[in-house]
């Protein structure tokens, strides 16, 4: 066992709400609505349905092979070569996706917040900070988690304070142009709700693991609730302009006034996304980390944190040039990734596994 | 010794971090900026733009309120300054402007952006692209069309508040005409209909004892675009009645002649609720515009006593007349001589037509004259402010019925 570890089924829950909504709150209204016009607030509902497969789906696993991570379980249920390489699909994936949240981290700070700072250091600094939490181990994530989810939660309230500023028809006509639309735009949405199969990296380490569908279906739920109200904030507040703005809550923070004193609350955003990113780049590097150390069986993960965690920025710099060429992939591309990474190979898995158990258990009786 | 080295890495790599951290090795403190509260577009030879910013004086803000303002030899403080410089695009112009203002532009206070009339007419799109592209300017900037040029309206110093900008901004928060922002300019020129209304500037005529430029900008009636040219202008009066279709009445007021009687009635505020009520019959579209509105009384110049109630409803009547006849105006300007849809009619009839929307979306600039537009009025009159009974008509003259 590599992770020594311990943390609660609930600790887990509360890991994976940030580790879907940071990045996806922020861009995904957009997404969804460049497709599904004002229809994205739907989007939730298929999204949801997948979350619910993903969580069935990784605790099902977890409970045919309990203590044991998707990177482990594969080599038993595929075989060892096959098993290898679907470990090293995971460790690819899982550093791309590191590399690739923490560049959209950093595309969004600098863009808006920080001009001038290069993306080198507003990337370092984020990796730095969340590599030395996986260093710490699976608690101090936890832990951190604990602690900065509420600053992570709270300012999404104060959107509320637009009341008078929304208008809340924007949502007509629903289904204007049928339901095709609605789910073009719930496929990057599923995507960033299949994230959730990163609680197989966790499972292992939780001590009440029977509670961890419960809980990961409360964080799916959660995070659908508050995808779907900060997506209708953003309808209600852009209406029609929706799709071509990049950053929609960003828009919807800077037009928060009360009484012409309580104003430019973009700063509450950006400090919350700071948290929030760090908390999810965090679950992704130790996912990285961990799918690497287990594929190649090594006794400790701590000494390739940081050189892994160099590698993810190196992939976050390389991999994309330029704004544009990124919000392709995230449109197009990113959400099948996702799909056939973290829902796909799994449901393989699953099925896989439980015709060996049949098999066996038909052989024993 | 070894945790010994290891204390002394540590600290030799923490004591810089201290600082850095303070942020104070590229901060910008409020004396490296120019703090701008307007921005003004004008248009020049060869399709040029030229750029004109007001920027805040620092020194004078100070008690430039009170005794500052005798101070500088009789005439308003001097609390703004302006410069301008032309360019290819407004982006071209602004960078050229940053050569002769020695400070940083700041963008983050900049409240007041104004169009002169013919950069309005040769469309604003590309400048409103900037302005909202940009990502130091604010979303809730009120935007305005100047009669003239629109620099002329920065280059006023007025006389009670810091800025002309300042007294635009403070003149639209009143409500009293129409009030757009950025973040609505954009919806308006991007929904169904393509149009948009902006508040018109104009520059008040200076009373004779204040001193050269010591006089304000103001607001007098609205500019109509289609698409993102300015297309006409509508009067102050019109620009009243397209409030009301809009649902942006606050605190209005209202003059009337009640049915026999010699003199007015005033009401203040008047509220209003607007609802605008879509319906497609075969190929004729109409528009019911249902209105609920309630004033107070504050002015009553005819000798009747609005404590009656038969009164009150004749009283009423009046009310609900007058306010038929400033939407009626208001439709009969913008409908039939703009043909330009300000009122986003366009927007509820897709809201709840989307399919006959569909088809008539290119045709809608001459299907929008041809709506047919009904209106349902429910006027109410709520208190008679301090008095009840008319004030200096003795008791006998009080008309009771």
């Amino acid at each position: 066992m590599l992770e020594k570890g311990k943390i609660s089924a609930f600790q887990m829950g509360l890991m994976m709400y940030p580790t879907v909504l940071a990045s996806g709150f922020l861009v995904l209204p957009t997404i969804t609505a460049q497709f599904a016009q004002n229809d994205l607030w739907l989007t939730g509902i298929l999204a949801a349905l997948t979350g619910l497969v993903t969580v069935y789906t990784v605790t099902r696993l977890h409970e045919l092979y309990p203590g044991q991570t998707v990177v482990q379980y594969s080599e038993q249920i595929l075989g060892k070569i096959p098993g290898k390489v679907i470990g090293l699909a995971y460790i690819t994936y899982n550093l791309h996706a590191t590399g690739g949240v923490t560049r959209q981290y950093a595309e969004f700070v600098t863009g808006n917040f920080l001009y001038k700072t290069p993306l080198l250091i507003i990337m370092g600094s984020l990796i730095l900070l969340s590599a030395i939490a996986v260093r710490g181990g699976v608690e101090t994530l936890a832990r951190s988690t604990v602690i900065f989810l509420p600053a992570f939660i709270f300012p999404v309230f104060f959107l509320l304070l637009l009341l008078p500023d929304l208008d809340v028809k924007a949502i007509f006509p629903v289904l204007n142009h049928g339901v095709t639309p609605v789910i073009k735009g719930s496929f990057s949405m599923m995507g960033w709700m299949n994230e959730l199969f990163l609680m197989t990296f966790l499972l292992p380490s939780v001590t009440d693991p029977e509670k961890g569908r419960k809980w990961g279906y409360i964080s799916m739920i959660t995070i659908t609730l508050f995808l779907t109200y900060s997506s209708l904030i953003a309808l209600f507040l852009l209406g029609p302009n929706l799709g071509s703005r990049v950053y929609p809550i960003l828009i919807a923070f800077r037009y928060v006034s009360v009484g012409s004193f309580l104003e430019n609350l973009e700063s509450l955003l950006l400090a919350m996304w700071v948290i929030g990113n760090f908390l999810q780049v965090g679950i992704f590097l130790y996912a990285a980390t961990l799918s690497f150390a287990q594929c190649f069986q090594l006794a400790d993960y701590r000494p390739i944190v940081f050189p892994l965690a160099l590698l993810s920025l190196i992939i976050g710099i390389w991999d994309v040039p330029n704004f544009p060429v990124f919000g392709l992939l995230v449109r197009s591309a990113v959400p099948f990734h996702i799909l056939s990474t973290y829902l796909l190979i799994p449901l393989l898995l699953l099925a896989v596994a439980s015709l060996r158990k049949r098999k066996t258990s038909r052989k024993e009786g | 010794m070894k945790t010994w080295i290891r204390t002394w890495i540590k600290t030799a790599v923490f004591i810089p971090l201290l600082l850095v951290l303070g942020g104070c090795w590229d901060r910008t403190e409020l004396n490296d900026l120019a703090l701008i509260t307007a921005l003004a577009f004008d248009k020049v030879e060869n399709n040029q733009v030229r750029a004109t910013v007001q920027f805040v004086l620092p020194q004078n803000q100070s008690g430039g309120g009170t005794t500052g303002g005798g101070a500088m030899g009789g005439g308003a403080a001097r609390r703004t300054s302006v410069r301008s410089e032309t360019g290819f695009d407004i982006t071209d112009a602004l960078s050229k402007l940053q050569r002769v203002i020695p400070r940083e532009m700041f963008w983050g206070q900049c409240r007041i952006y104004i169009f002169s009339e013919s950069v309005a007419r040769t469309g604003i799109r590309e400048h409103l692209d900037f302005l909202i592209r940009f990502p130091e300017t604010r979303e809730r900037a009120y935007m305005f069309v100047s009669k003239g040029e629109a620099a002329s309206a920065l280059e006023l110093f007025p006389p009670i508040e810091n800025s002309s900008a300042e007294v635009l901004r403070k003149l639209s928060d009143l409500r009293i005409g129409i009030r757009v922002t950025m973040h609505q300019l954009s919806l308006m020129l991007s929904g169904d209909s393509r149009t948009a209304i902006l508040p018109m500037i104009y520059i008040l005529p200076k009373t004779e004892s204040a001193g050269p430029f010591q006089t304000i900008p103001y607001l007098l009636g609205s500019a109509v675009f289609k698409n993102d040219k300015m297309v006409g202008q509508i009067s102050e009066r019109v620009t009243k009645g397209v409030l009301w279709l809009r649902n942006e009445v606050k605190g209005y007021t209202v003059v009337f002649k009640p049915e026999g009687s010699e003199g007015l009635m005033s009401l203040k505020p008047v509220k209003a609720n607007v609802k605008l009520i879509p319906k497609i019959e075969g190929e004729t579209w109409k528009m019911t515009v249902r209105v609920r509105t309630e004033g107070d009384i504050i002015q009553n110049g005819t000798i009747m006593d609005p404590m009656n109630p038969q009164l009150l409803a004749v009283i009423s009547k009046g009310f609900k007349d007058d306010v038929r006849k400033r939407i009626e105006s208001a439709l009969y300007e913008v409908q039939r001589r703009h043909k330009t849809d300000v009122f986003n009619f366009a927007q509820t009839f897709q809201r709840k037509y989307p399919k006959q929307w569909e088809k008539m979306k290119d045709r809608w600039d001459e299907q929008f004259s041809k709506v047919e537009v009904n209106t349902e009025i429910e006027a109410k009159i709520l208190r008679p402010g301090l008095i009840s009974s008319p004030e200096g008509v003795p008791k006998e003259e009080v008309k009771k019925k």
